[in-house]
């Protein structure tokens, strides 16, 4: 009966620790097939990568900072889909009952965002962003151990703001 | 036949001879410095031995009632089947999203500056926001102190 307790446990923790990124793993097996989307995931491989790298200015290094201690980053992402509004109110509900925190929410006119996290011991290990605008959809996951005063001063130090970058992210896919 | 089996089977002549009441006295003294010199071959030596080899030996498994042990039979599959789902859900998710992660560490790298700009202005507007917000309730504050 230990054994069996044990076992499970041991199961039980391992289904939480995958269960980081659940929403957004949610949505990237609900829209794999749809081409409307643009879907994109990196790795904590490809983040070990990004720590050799060296840093050419003073804003790549507060760049370079922010991502040192990132493990994954996943986009789901489009521009022109008819429903972005019901998606955003849905992906609200989702993240909400997948036990995030709301971090804060900006509404304006154009766009709804909203930025949820998830702590554990204090600290916050996935940031996720929701954009719901009226053709927009974005969600966004970034996972790792999140820094967000050296994630926000990114924007800073390269004096640019808006979110308009987004339709620029091509992955190819 | 070896020297020990021959030596064997003269004790065990002598014994015969001995509870006949056959044995010659030095026959006797013969059988005494035997069994003093093998003291566990004697009646005692044998009761000792026989009583160390019970204090060593395990016990006999305790009673179990047969419907405990089904019991745990069907959890441990319980449990089998649980870890299998889970893996294989852990296996599909995982195929599901290989396709989508850039291989590309250039590639990579821009679109990770891209979102973490994104991020970052979007937190950033949050601020200005809760400032501009702060900034009205400071002009509410000083309307209503003015009425």
């Amino acid at each position: 009966m230990k054994k069996l307790f044990v076992t499970i446990t041991i199961l039980v923790a391992s289904v939480v620790t995958y269960a980081q990124g659940t929403v957004v793993n949610k949505y990237f097996n609900q829209l794999a097939g749809d081409d409307k989307f643009t879907k994109v995931s990196i790795s904590s491989k490809m983040f070990s990568l990004f720590t050799e790298l060296e840093a050419g200015s003073e804003a790549e290094e507060e760049f370079l900072k922010a991502i040192s201690k990132l493990k994954g980053l996943k986009i789901i992402a489009s521009d022109s889909i008819g429903n972005a509004a019901k998606m955003y109110t849905q992906a609200l509900k989702d993240v909400d009952a997948a036990g995030y925190d709301e971090l804060m929410s900006v509404q304006d006119a154009e766009e709804n965002m909203r930025f949820s996290i998830k702590e554990s011991g204090g600290k916050i290990e996935e940031l996720l962003m929701v954009v719901g605008g009226k053709k927009r959809f974005v969600l966004l996951s970034l996972y790792g151990e999140i820094d967000l005063k050296n994630i926000s001063k990114i924007a800073k130090g390269m004096n640019v703001g808006g979110l308009e970058n987004l339709s620029k992210i091509d992955a190819g896919n | 036949m070896s020297k020990l089996k021959l030596m064997e089977s003269r004790i065990k002549e002598l014994q015969e001879k001995y509870w006949a009441g056959e044995t010659s006295l030095a026959e006797e003294a013969e059988l005494k410095a035997y069994f003093k010199k093998n003291p566990s071959l004697t009646m005692e030596g044998r009761y000792w031995n026989a009583l160390k080899a019970k204090q060593t030996q395990t016990p006999p498994k305790a009673f179990k009632h047969p419907s405990a042990n089904w019991r745990s039979r069907w959890s441990v599959a319980a449990a089998i089947t649980v870890g299998l789902i889970a893996a294989v859900l852990v296996i599909q998710d995982a195929r599901s999203q290989r396709e989508f992660v850039v291989e590309d560490p250039k590639e990579a790298y821009e679109i990770t500056r891209k979102a973490l700009l994104m991020v970052s202005s979007g937190l950033n507007e949050g601020k200005t926001y809760s400032k501009e917000i702060g900034n009205i309730n400071k002009a509410k504050e000083i309307i209503s102190e003015e009425k």
